[in-house]
């Protein structure tokens, strides 16, 4: 099922993470594409609102990698980044993949830059695919695409 | 004494050798950059950061101990850096410096790598004093530390989003400048018009002296695209120089209010460190400001900014001096990949 949303603000687009994270039960995986600018860092700080990390905590995670946040409801986020990993390699060389399958199952995990991660994750059960565009001239706007199965999302976003 | 200072945290490799105490002095320092590697895929790949570390440890160490004309028996301190920064990495130099201190019963002293970016200006420069404040401004942080002493710090401001030096090798990537982007950038800085773009200053709702650069980079590819601008045009360049121009009144800025926070008459010096505290920009700026003020400026040695194992041992041996009841030869510890600051409320890891 493909849900199409419009974010006419980076306020906007953080409030629509703040809902998304709001319906997480904790067992989730959220990949998010999008060009540089497109604001993935800014709607993963809405989600960690909504699912009761502070978004002052979250940074972008292109330097590290990977990091890791405890939130109120007993579970992690992980927040991972394909930037740095993207044009050299797909992730069939292993860099990232195998501390993404470590966290599977556990905890709710972002992956930005998802567009370089190997297909084999866009079919995990319960993933949440996000997709941020620019849709016409105007550079404020962005068109959020959310692509899932998942049930809760489907339903009250 | 002799203190040896190892350094593998990210890109580089460094291996130093400096005297302590009766001198003080940087006798040699050993660099082997891997940004010729990393060059084309546009940033630091980890796996292959560990495998260049690997290779080139070895040999730096032999090097340096050579150019020193001395043995590794009169070393007197190995010190290390412990994180934050690549697991991998890190973990080459863990492994190398404690096989070599425990062969050759060498007391090992662990240093934090922000901290040791933050000894770095103590280096060519004496008398420095505290209450200190420092701004550190790299590709993976930029953040402003309150220092009461040498061993009593507190995060005051961070970036909440990208680290200053990662926005510029986005801009630089978007543009398809190369890697990294700062000296790119800063390179380009005379050729363009410093006013011919705007940026809006970001500020936090919640009031905080917090500092956030990804708006910045989205500005930049707004104007890239809107008006088309291609690379090497006077519009590219005009836009490079604004950008550099804007992010670096900022800092000025937020350093400025950090000053102000905590009471200006408080603090005696003002430091900057880290790799972008090589951007000559952004060293101009801070001179023109703080040239005439009573807190006094202190900027390391370009060779300093960048990562390097002399801010390691330099702040190893103050540790070593200042902690005589530390076992160091416990060869026990480990390496952190993630950065654990004392701040006001304690709310940051």
């Amino acid at each position: 099922m493909i849900l199409n949303l419009n974010s006419q603000s980076p306020e906007q687009t953080k409030s629509i993470g703040n809902k998304i994270g709001s319906l997480l039960k904790g067992n989730e995986l959220i990949l998010l594409s999008g060009d540089l600018g497109m604001g993935k860092t800014l709607i993963t700080k809405g989600i960690a609102e909504g699912i009761g990390i502070s978004e002052n905590e979250i940074v972008s995670p292109t330097f590290t990698l990977q990091n890791r946040y405890s939130s109120d409801k007993k579970t992690y986020l992980c927040h991972f980044d394909m930037y740095r990993i993207g044009d050299s390699m797909t992730d069939q060389s292993g860099l990232i993949s195998p501390e993404i399958d470590e966290e599977l199952g556990e905890n709710i995990i972002i992956v930005e830059w998802a567009q370089y991660l190997h297909e084999s994750y866009f079919r995990v059960p319960d993933v949440i695919k996000i997709e941020i565009t620019i849709p016409n001239d105007n550079l404020n706007e962005r068109s959020i695409v959310i692509d899932t199965i998942f049930k809760p999302i489907l339903t009250n976003l | 004494m002799y203190v040896m200072g190892i350094e593998t945290s990210c890109d580089e490799t460094a291996v130093s050798i400096i005297e302590r105490g009766n001198k003080d002095r940087v006798i040699c320092e050993k660099i082997k950059s891997q940004i010729p590697i990393h060059k084309k895929y546009g940033g630091i790949v980890p796996e292959i950061a560990s495998r260049s570390h690997y290779e080139a440890i070895s040999y730096l160490t032999k090097e340096a101990l050579e150019e020193a004309n001395l043995k590794i028996e009169d070393i007197d301190l190995i010190a290390l850096t412990q994180g934050p920064g690549l697991i991998g990495s890190l973990l080459v130099g863990l492994s190398f410096a404690k096989a070599l201190a425990y062969s050759k019963k060498i007391p090992l002293v662990m240093v934090d790598h922000i901290d040791a970016h933050i000894e770095s200006p103590f280096i060519t420069n004496k008398g420095i004093e505290y209450p200190l404040l420092s701004l550190v401004v790299s590709g993976g942080h930029t953040s402003i530390f309150h220092k009461k002493s040498k061993f009593e710090s507190e995060l005051i401001s961070k970036t909440r989003d990208d680290a200053i030096g990662e926005v510029m090798d986005k801009v630089a990537k978007y543009f398809g400048l190369g890697y990294p982007g700062g000296p790119i950038i800063d390179k380009n800085y005379p050729k363009g018009d410093p006013k011919a773009y705007n940026f809006t200053i970001p500020r936090m709702s919640d009031g905080s002296n917090d500092l956030s650069f990804s708006g910045y980079k989205t500005a930049v590819i707004n104007y890239g695209k809107k008006d088309g601008i291609e690379k090497n045009t006077k519009e590219f360049y005009d836009l490079c120089a604004s950008f550099l121009n804007s992010i670096v009144k900022y800092l000025l800025k937020k350093t400025k209010n950090a000053i102000s926070e905590i009471n200006e008459k408080n603090i005696k010096s003002l430091s900057i460190a880290g790799g972008v505290s090589r951007n000559s920009r952004l060293r101009e700026a801070f001179k023109e400001e703080f040239g005439k003020s009573d807190i006094i400026l202190y900027m390391p040695e370009p060779i300093y900014c960048t990562d390097n194992g002399s801010m390691v041992a330099w702040l190893g041996y103050e540790k070593f001096k200042n902690f005589p009841e530390k076992d160091y030869f416990d060869y026990s510890s480990n390496v952190y990949s993630r950065a654990t600051f004392r701040t006001k409320n304690n709310r940051h890891r």
